[in-house]
């Protein structure tokens, strides 16, 4: 438990269950108070109005997302929530990679209903990048316990690294960047945001940095 | 440590309205010495603070297009960030990676309140802020090799470490660079300020005004001043520790932030995302150095 206490602060409460160990730091309780809050009001939030503009021209109109567009968007963003929670509080590693994996997915649920033909051959693009990184996402979880006999944060922060750990720390980052579509599998992404539905992308944005910041503590707690 | 740490919501807020005004001033210094170098004589030191200050009595409209209450809140949000990551650096020196998490809150505001308006030009600066998202690698790289050089991502531990070793700066200076580059990031008229340019009016804040764009301003000022003080405190901590020498070297950086921007071109988006990368690089190369 040291690393976990250097990195995120005193242990403020955690569940006993074997040695899958959900825990909250002050790091996790900021984290689970961001995604709550932002959560919250982006599922309240009405969809903006887009301005359509031409050059050499004064504001030509407006476009919004349509009302059942907006429902099914909307209980994306709501999972997409859920599902962030359980990314930033859980301390097992197979629990992270489920959360982050229904991360990936809800996120191109936000924009599978969006009815532009970029944005759904950009979502597609995206879709075949989380497919993609899933296999690392997992493939890192296993070698982690076929190397260690363990997926618990809290036991992991105590096992020294070896090789075959810091391959299985390598493989983690990359599935959590393609999933969150950071940097560089961030192309997609430019290009879905082109979407109307500023609270539904908004969440997406969210989504992605509470994944790497999660995966930051986790790669450090490998160590 | 500058703010001795208390239970008392009235000082608490006293500690973070006196550093946001302290920050006013940097930053009213900052356009100082840009005006300076190029030969004008500048507006007076307060400026920035009495333009924070003036959004606050002006008249609060909303576009009949913006996404509410998402146009309210994501503004609240940046600002709500930045009290957060004060008291946990300064005031109660935690974990830094509490700080990082408050910067990724940072630019997800940026976004949302580009996004929230409908306009085409707000958007366009929120694109950039996505775009300037994937650059700041420095944000991530720098503290990853403070782990790895003193075990702790807790402030207090940190400046401990240093008080013992020296300086981290003597250590991984490459990583010192890659932090002080996230800091120009956030200084007004800098380089790397994409998100900002003038060629997309003012960016994601377009269409903000009144008391939501003077809280967006107050955000940003605490931003800069709790960026530098991290920059100090993390890279400087074996001479730096005092309150008085941190406003002293506050208002150093200050001075040296002021020449950068006024003798840089603000460079194209994708050159600021791959300088950034370079430096962070960089930093990397400094650890397999050493």
């Amino acid at each position: 438990m040291s690393d976990i206490l250097n990195l995120s602060g005193s242990i403020i409460g955690r569940i006993l269950l074997a040695d899958i160990v959900p825990y909250l730091t002050p790091f996790s309780l900021a984290l689970v108070i961001t995604i709550l809050v932002f959560t919250v009001f982006l599922t309240l939030s009405t969809p903006e109005f887009r301005a359509m503009i031409q050059f050499k021209k004064d504001v030509v109109g407006t476009s919004t997302v349509e009302k059942k567009e907006a429902r099914f968007r909307r209980f994306m963003t709501i999972l997409c929530g859920v599902a962030l929670l359980g990314v930033v509080t859980t301390g097992d590693l197979f629990n992270f990679a489920l959360f982050v994996s229904l991360v990936g997915v809800t996120n191109l649920g936000i924009f599978a209903g969006v009815k532009d033909s970029h944005v759904l051959n950009a979502a597609f693009q995206y879709g075949l990048v989380i497919m993609i990184c899933s296999l690392p996402l997992f493939g890192g979880v296993a070698i982690t316990l076929a190397r260690t006999g363990t997926l618990s944060m809290g036991v992991l922060a105590v096992i020294p690294a070896d090789p075959l750990v810091n391959i299985s720390r390598a493989l983690l980052i990359i599935g959590a960047i393609g999933e969150g579509a950071l940097a560089p599998f961030f192309a997609t992404k430019v290009e879905m945001i082109r979407a109307k539905g500023a609270p539904y992308i908004n969440m997406m944005h969210l989504s992605s940095l509470m994944v790497f910041t999660r995966i930051i503590e986790i790669i450090f707690i490998m160590g | 440590m500058i703010y001795p740490a208390t239970n008392s919501m009235l000082y608490l807020f006293l500690e973070i309205i006196t550093a946001s005004l302290f920050a006013g001033l940097l930053l009213g210094l900052h356009r100082k010495v840009i005006a300076r170098i190029q030969r004008r004589p500048g507006p007076p030191l307060i400026q920035y603070m009495l333009h924070t200050l003036k959004f606050f009595i002006k008249e609060l409209t909303i576009p009949d297009t913006s996404s509410m209450p998402l146009y309210v809140a994501i503004a609240l949000a940046l600002a709500g960030a930045w009290v957060l990551a004060f008291l946990v650096g300064p005031v109660l020196l935690g974990p830094y990676i509490i700080i990082i998490m408050c910067y990724a809150v940072h630019k997800v505001s940026e976004h949302g309140i580009g996004l929230a308006t409908g306009s085409p030009y707000a958007k366009f600066g929120s694109s950039r802020a996505v775009l300037s998202a994937t650059s700041e690698m420095p944000l991530v790289v720098a503290p990853a090799l403070v782990f790895v050089r003193t075990n702790s991502l807790i402030l207090q531990d940190i400046i401990n470490y240093q008080i013992i070793n020296g300086s981290l700066v003597n250590q991984l200076p490459l990583a010192a660079l890659a932090t002080f580059i996230l800091v120009i990031t956030k200084t007004p008229f800098n380089p790397f300020g994409i998100v900002y340019g003038k060629d997309i009016i003012s960016g994601f804040k377009t269409e903000h005004f009144g008391v939501i764009r003077g809280v967006l301003m107050f955000g940003e000022t605490l931003a800069f001043f709790v960026l530098l003080w991290c920059f100090l405190v993390i890279f400087f901590g074996g001479v730096i520790n005092t309150p008085l020498t941190i406003l002293l070297a506050m208002i150093g950086v200050t001075f040296i932030l002021g020449f950068i921007c006024a003798l840089t071109p603000m460079v194209a988006p994708y050159h600021s995302v791959m300088i950034q990368w370079i430096f962070a690089l960089l930093a990397i190369a400094n650890v397999l150095l050493i």
